[in-house]
């Protein structure tokens, strides 16, 4: 019954995230008319595109409109494509995907990884790298972007800067595959470093605190090594509460996919949010907030029931 | 682990990444949206699809008017009749042959009804046009239109296939999303935000051409991205280069110094006053801007020097139009500046400024503004500035007119009826983008124009043009700022791109 709740909450949680972002969206100066005359030097020619996109009515008939039409699982049509939103979102999706989520397993892998190997010590407390952490958490992932391609692509020549193939190549099957991984690279590690500096100072104070509790102690005196107790004891008690802060930087993601998207001309759903914004493809940019923010929404439900199923004590806490 | 991961990826594909050398990669900066060139005049799209479609002529590099889909042309003596001969044996990619019907359904059904510069510019000269036999258009006009040749090349008025638009509603059209054309190269594939590829057209009316098997352009928007795949090899050619990368590249690729994009573009960075906000309604006041901006720092800091401090109203490339030395009167003169304001009765506050006014503009242009802010403040003027993306900026300066200054990149284009007249032109003050934006009413400049418009001597129009320039120099509706050079460049495996043109890939071809 208590899912069923949080799962309406959630879904109002959602309608109204997109119907904010349907209210900015036309609220925003200049409509889709001028971007889809370009440089229009038509008199009328605006009036008349506004006609023909329905925008000249009233907001609130527009609105209704629109309601309807997600209430039928319609999402709507571009005025730049032509194109259902659905098939676009469906489109662009596996690109956002595959940049997405090795940058989600990357940064939590490397970023626990990294926090364990520098819990901090009576002989070694480790400021310097709370203070590098912080700094590359702080640093736009513009600029690191930039200082990857000007490394790792232009300096050694090791990685292509853009796109998601070689333009060139007629590679297919396990090639293909490759070259695809090549191009994702540089787009991976610049998402991923903010979220594994992030990682690694959570992992860190966390597991700390827990390896000041008695039973670690105890732990070390049947013998265990301190490796052993940090793994084995500490880390998993840690987990719950790094795998929430962490479930809850989701978003963060998405949002960084727009970014990164944008930087290394990789055609996913961030770039596309990008380019509708500008040309004010109002459905799109409806239909991806929507289907972005039910898509974080519920995978949080998903990853917080997890945790709950791992340790019920969460549940109890509740009670 | 990660150096290992990034080695590994970075191992060469062996021969699926052999390079072809006749295929070029082009870059542009954003998604065409569709690939019909005659409903927009989106710089995207044409940069595309005019690759895929002919005019009727098609412009030189000082913009010279060739012969393209029509071999040749004769003007009436009265000036009011143009007949054109269309080249024979042109065929549609899909194979159906192109006649006079293509031409006059183009015009009559699409590009008077939805491409803005064609419709406002050409479409009030032309009373009919006629197809008396499959290669034959006849132009009969309401007056005569001296600027009707150059405003006949493919991105100002591509000729579409009658066969897939005809009775259809051209902007939902399917044939925009594979476009039908008959130009130099056939469309292959299009994936939106990704890339258009166009193969070469074996079937192209010209003899040899085009030289290039393939032609793929990759939507790349950032800058710096576009500047790193040019020097890392992905990309084979920069349609615009900022001037700030201009020194960075050279020596990685083959720079052509270009001073007009496709059609002429021959823009002039601009200062627009909003006339209906009193204080800059005031004349020593705009005046005062003239002589407070320092044009020669902004060239050089702005553009790196690519172009020229602007000369006159009109672009100094119309050389036939344009009036050398317009502008001299109005030198670098802060000390000038200072006593104009306080001649408008802007005096200085005990904090030393005198006013504040708006600069709205496109976020590119944030270095100009940032320079312009920095030079008005040493006359006590402070600007706020407003950066807008271009339709937020349309609608709050050419349908709100809500703004004081606004930053316009005016570009003349090949002749001043093309993109000079909607400047000044008292019927162009409405929401209509780019166009009056100073809202600049003056009986005599209309007239000069409407004269200037309706001769085919060109001699009696420079004279009406470079009156209307004597005017509009003492009026200051405007202060003019930089002729912008544009730059393009491209691999140095690749020889004859032509970037001032739409068709800019028909005649590129290997290096040898």
């Amino acid at each position: 019954m208590r899912l069923l709740w949080r799962s309406l909450f959630l879904a109002a949680a959602v309608w109204l995230a997109a119907t904010l972002a349907f209210v900015l969206v036309h609220l925003a100066p200049g409509g889709p008319a001028i971007a889809l005359g370009g440089e229009s030097g038509a008199p009328g020619y605006l009036e008349e595109v506004q006609k023909l996109y329905g925008l000249d009515r009233p907001l609130p008939e527009i609105y209704a409109d629109w309601l309807l039409n997600i209430l039928r699982g319609n999402l709507g049509y571009s005025y730049r494509s032509q194109q259902p939103v659905l098939t676009l979102i469906l489109e662009r999706l596996p690109v956002t995907l595959a940049l997405v989520a090795p940058a989600i397993l990357f940064s939590a892998l490397a970023g626990i990884a990294l926090g364990l190997a520098r819990i901090p010590t009576q002989d070694r407390p480790g400021h310097g790298f709370v203070a590098a952490m912080a700094a590359l958490h702080a640093l736009p992932s513009y600029i690191v972007g930039q200082a990857l391609v000007i490394v790792l692509a232009l300096g050694l020549g090791l990685l292509p800067v853009q796109g998601l193939v070689d333009a060139r190549s007629a590679a297919t099957g396990a090639a293909r595959l490759l070259d695809m991984a090549r191009h994702l690279v540089l787009p991976v590690l610049t998402l991923a470093l903010h979220h594994i500096a992030f990682m690694a100072l959570l992992t860190r104070a966390r597991v700390a605190r827990e390896l000041a509790r008695p039973y670690t102690v105890t732990a070390a005196a049947k013998g265990l090594t301190q490796a052993g107790v940090r793994r084995r004891h500490a880390l998993p008690n840690a987990m719950p509460g790094i795998a929430t802060l962490f479930g809850a930087r989701l978003g963060g993601f998405v949002a960084g996919a727009v970014v990164v998207e944008t930087l290394f001309a990789l055609p996913g759903l961030g770039r596309l949010i990008v380019t509708s914004a500008i040309a004010r493809d109002h459905p799109v940019v409806i239909g991806i907030v929507l289907f972005t923010t039910a898509v974080v929404v519920a995978t949080n439900l998903a990853v917080d029931m997890l945790l709950r199923w791992l340790d019920p004590r969460l549940d109890e806490a509740d009670r | 682990m990660l150096l290992v991961l990034v080695v590994s990826l970075s191992l060469p594909l062996g021969a699926a990444e052999a390079q072809d050398s006749r295929t070029a990669i082009v870059a542009v900066g954003g998604d065409p949206g569709h690939l019909n060139p005659a409903i927009s005049t989106a710089g995207p799209l044409h940069a595309v699809a005019d690759s895929l479609f002919n005019g009727l002529v098609s412009l030189d590099r000082d913009g010279t008017v060739r012969p393209d889909l029509a071999t040749g042309w004769s003007v009436a003596e009265d000036g009011r009749e143009v007949r054109f001969t269309l080249t024979s044996g042109v065929t549609w990619h899909d194979g159906k042959p192109f006649t006079a019907q293509d031409v006059k359904f183009t015009f009559e059904e699409v590009l008077f009804r939805f491409h803005a510069r064609t419709r406002a510019g050409l479409a009030p000269a032309v009373e009919s046009i006629e197809a008396p036999d499959a290669n034959t258009v006849i132009f009969r006009l309401k007056r005569p239109h001296p600027a009707l040749l150059r405003q006949l090349d493919v991105t100002e008025a591509p000729i579409l296939p009658r066969h897939l638009y005809a009775g259809t509603d051209p902007n939902r059209n399917e044939a925009n999303a594979r476009p039908v054309g008959t130009g130099a190269f056939r469309f292959e594939s299009y994936r939106r935000d990704e890339s258009v590829v166009l193969v070469r057209n074996e079937s192209y009316f010209k003899p040899g051409l085009p030289k290039l098997d393939r032609l793929i352009f990759r939507v790349i928007p950032e800058n710096a991205t576009q500047i790193a795949a040019l020097a890392n090899g992905e990309v084979d050619y920069l349609g615009r280069v900022a001037p700030a990368d201009v020194a960075r590249l050279k020596g990685k690729a083959t720079l052509a110094e270009t001073t007009a994009g496709p059609g002429g573009a021959n823009c002039i960075m601009t200062l627009a006053f909003n006339l209906q906000r009193p204080a800059l309604a005031a004349l020593p006041v705009r005046q005062a801007f003239a002589h407070a901006l320092d044009r020669r720092q902004m060239l050089d800091v702005v553009q790196f020097g690519q172009g020229r401090v602007a000369g006159a109203p009109i672009h100094s490339a119309i050389g036939w139009a344009t009036l050398p030395g317009a502008l001299q009167a109005y030198g670098l003169d802060p000390a000038k500046a200072n006593g104009l304001l306080d001649q408008a009765k802007l005096p200085r506050t005990n904090g030393g400024e005198r006013a504040t006014f708006d600069l709205l503009m496109f976020p590119a242009f944030a270095r100009y503004a940032e320079l312009m802010r920095q030079q008005l403040a040493q006359v006590g003027i402070v600007l706020r500035l407003k950066p807008l993306d271009p339709a937020a900026f349309a609608t709050a300066v050419f349908a709100q007119r809500d703004f004081d200054l606004a930053l316009i990149s005016y570009c003349n284009g090949v002749d001043p009826e093309i993109g000079v007249r909607r400047m000044y032109h008292s019927s162009a003050v409405g929401n209509v983008p780019f166009s009056n934006a100073a809202a600049y009413r003056n009986a005599e400049v209309d007239r000069l124009f409407d004269e200037a418009g309706a001769s085919i001597d060109t001699a009696k129009r420079g004279e009406a043009y470079r009156a209307m320039e004597r005017i509009v120099a003492h009026d200051l509706p405007y202060w003019w700022l930089v002729e912008t050079d544009f730059t393009s460049a491209w691999r140095g495996a690749f020889v004859d791109f032509a970037p001032w043109r739409g068709q800019f890939a028909e005649r590129a071809a290997p290096a040898r």
